[in-house]
């Protein structure tokens, strides 16, 4: 009996075959619930079709616990079926391994982010747009905020203006890294939530930028939006509050909506020339708020220790799934070499290289088939292995022990000499200055 | 399964609001508003039971939510059902909701009145309603009803 039973993945293939042997009155939208079960609507009129209806309805039994209940809807069962059938969150469904694709209104509880791309409109209204750089990793501890850290200075050095927003907010700390407490702001990222959705952002947005000492005395500025202010009593009050959807005209704000705006908010009050976003570890929807919605370039942080790379196959077939989304982000994405270690360096590069390189072929670059070769190469998106400008190609880090535990706000004291700073982070400033640069 | 019960608050919700559409239509403006205020009722009647308010045999919520809509938001205040309400889920049907408040000034009373007794809020509650019958399309998507 078990071994009959439909699992939660296997229950969207199935619906994928089913709806490829039936001859049906209207394209079929696919809705998946928030447990999984999944429900054929149609706009078409019950009465006039109930033969078929029948027929999909029987199908449909065939998903057991994960067949919706009603398994098939009509446009009368809903208030405005417009609204359904156009909601802008339906997407291309390519089920894995065949050539099914469906329409799919995928009803999630978390993680919707991963695959809400900003909108054209929102994107032009933006231009000239900022240069937005996040750091992500699946697992902490990797030296992500240093990275950050480094980058910062190094633009600051060279004149630059930079925003940086600790979007961690569950593990915030890059204004303890860059900033001493007595310069840290009124307010961080969290009070801007809450007063927000009650009509009080605006003052707080004023009051939540601190200014690191790092760039004191450099031609820039390191400007910081940190995840919690000085007044940071009841954080976690706040912080169990901030990713509720908020009431507003016209429409209800969702939390990724409302990051959005503070950050658009801040470019008009601090006219960054770069922003780099601390984004949260881990495959949680900041992360794919940061990577997905506000990136123009994410840094995707592993070791070559390689028990992430399995987290980031998760995550790119999830985007493989979902073509129109896989297009958009491969496209910013940078894989860095993390605390690359010192020992046994030409295997580990390689060996990294090669799992990078194909973590990417096997689901975000396009297939290069023999008969393609007359198709114009600059419309498939795919790389040679060793193609340094690539996704897959990593930036490295070189692991010093002289980087372990330190404090950033010691560098400007002269006590990490320029040479020992280019020898760990260098390639990786470099590679970064460069991306930037291609941005303007 | 639990056992069948003859309540069903979203589908009587859709049905109030689509008849008072249709009265509204055809000029009859009274009982139109009459049926906006109990489909905004039987919709957030629904929200409170897909959130664990427990019921009476028929399916309809025990007390303090055996009221009308103007009753639900002001004896109780909509304080009161924000408060049983706790989670994301419960913030994000409220939050489809945003014009609920419309309601303050509807009264169950008002089919005995006068024509000219009547406040001038029909459109406040159609756009009340018409949230709810909204919200409760999303509702059913996301597997609810």
């Amino acid at each position: 009996m078990s071994e009959r039973q439909v699992r939660f993945s296997g229950a969207l293939p199935k619906t994928a075959k089913i709806l490829s042997q039936i001859l049906l009155p209207s394209e079929p939208l696919v809705i998946r619930d928030l447990l999984g079960r999944i429900s054929i609507a149609l706009d078409a009129d019950r009465a006039q079709h109930a033969d078929v209806l029948l027929r999909l309805r029987e199908e449909m039994a065939s998903l057991g616990a994960f067949a919706g209940s009603p398994a098939v809807l009509c446009s009368d069962d809903f208030f405005e079926p417009a609204k359904i059938f156009n909601d802008p969150s339906i997407m291309q469904f390519a089920v894995p391994g065949t050539e099914l694709s469906l329409s799919l209104l995928d009803r999630q509880v978390t993680g919707q982010e991963w695959t809400f791309t900003p909108k054209e409109a929102d994107s032009s209204a933006l231009k000239p747009a900022v240069p937005t750089l996040a750091f992500f990793g699946l697992k902490g501890g990797v030296g992500r905020s240093t990275a950050l850290a480094m980058l910062a200075y190094n633009l600051a050095k060279s004149g630059k203006r930079v925003l940086l927003i600790d979007l961690d907010l569950e593990s915030p700390g890059l204004s303890r890294l860059l900033l001493p407490l007595e310069r840290l702001a009124d307010f961080g990222i969290v009070d801007w939530l809450v007063e927000d959705a009650v009509g009080q952002g605006a003052e707080v947005c004023e009051r939540m930028i601190s200014v690191s000492p790092l760039s004191d005395n450099t031609r820039g500025e390191i400007r910081l939006a940190a995840a919690s202010g000085r007044e940071d009593d009841y954080y976690l009050d706040k912080l169990s509050r901030v990713y509720a959807e908020v009431s507003g005209f016209p429409h209800l704000s969702r939390f990724s909506d409302r990051v959005r705006r503070l950050i658009e908010t801040l470019k008009v009050q601090e006219s960054p020339d770069v922003i780099l976003i601390d984004s949260r570890a881990g495959l949680h929807d900041l992360a794919g708020l940061s990577i997905v919605g506000l990136a123009s370039i994410a840094f995707l942080y592993s070791t070559v220790a390689a028990q992430s790379w399995q987290g980031y196959r998760s995550l790119f077939s999830h985007w493989q799934c979902r073509p129109e989304v896989a297009r958009y982000v491969r496209e910013r994405l940078k894989i860095v070499s993390a605390m690359f270690p010192e020992s046994d360096q030409a295997a580990r590069s390689k060996a990294f290289l090669e799992h990078s390189y194909s973590l990417f072929a096997d689901t975000l670059y396009d297939d290069v088939r023999p008969g393609d070769d007359g198709l114009s190469e600059t419309e498939l998106f795919n790389f040679d292995i060793s193609d340094s400008s690539s996704p897959h190609y990593p930036l490295r880090i070189r692991w010093s022990g002289r980087f372990q535990e330190f404090d950033p706000l010691e560098i400007p004291n002269g006590l990490f000499r320029e040479e020992e700073i280019r020898a760990s982070y260098g390639e990786f400033l470099d590679g970064a200055a460069e991306l930037i640069e291609d941005l303007a | 399964m639990p056992p069948s019960r003859p309540i069903d608050f979203p589908s009587s919700a859709r049905r109030h609001i689509q008849d008072a559409l249709l009265l509204e239509e055809r000029g009859r403006l009274p009982n139109a508003g009459h049926l906006y205020g109990l489909a905004a009722e039987c919709g957030l009647k629904a929200i409170l039971i897909w959130h664990g308010h427990p019921t009476d045999a028929e399916g309809s919520p025990q007390r303090p939510f055996r009221e009308h809509v103007d009753k639900l938001l002001i004896s109780h205040n909509m304080t009161a059902i924000t408060t049983f309400l706790t989670g994301r889920s419960g913030a994000h049907y409220l939050s489809l909701i945003p014009s609920i408040s419309n309601f303050s000034d509807w009264s169950a009373s008002h089919r005995y009145f006068s024509e000219s007794s009547l406040p001038a809020s029909l459109h406040k509650w159609r756009q009340g309603a018409v949230e709810i019958g909204q919200m409760l399309d999303y509702a059913l998507t996301e597997g609810r009803k």
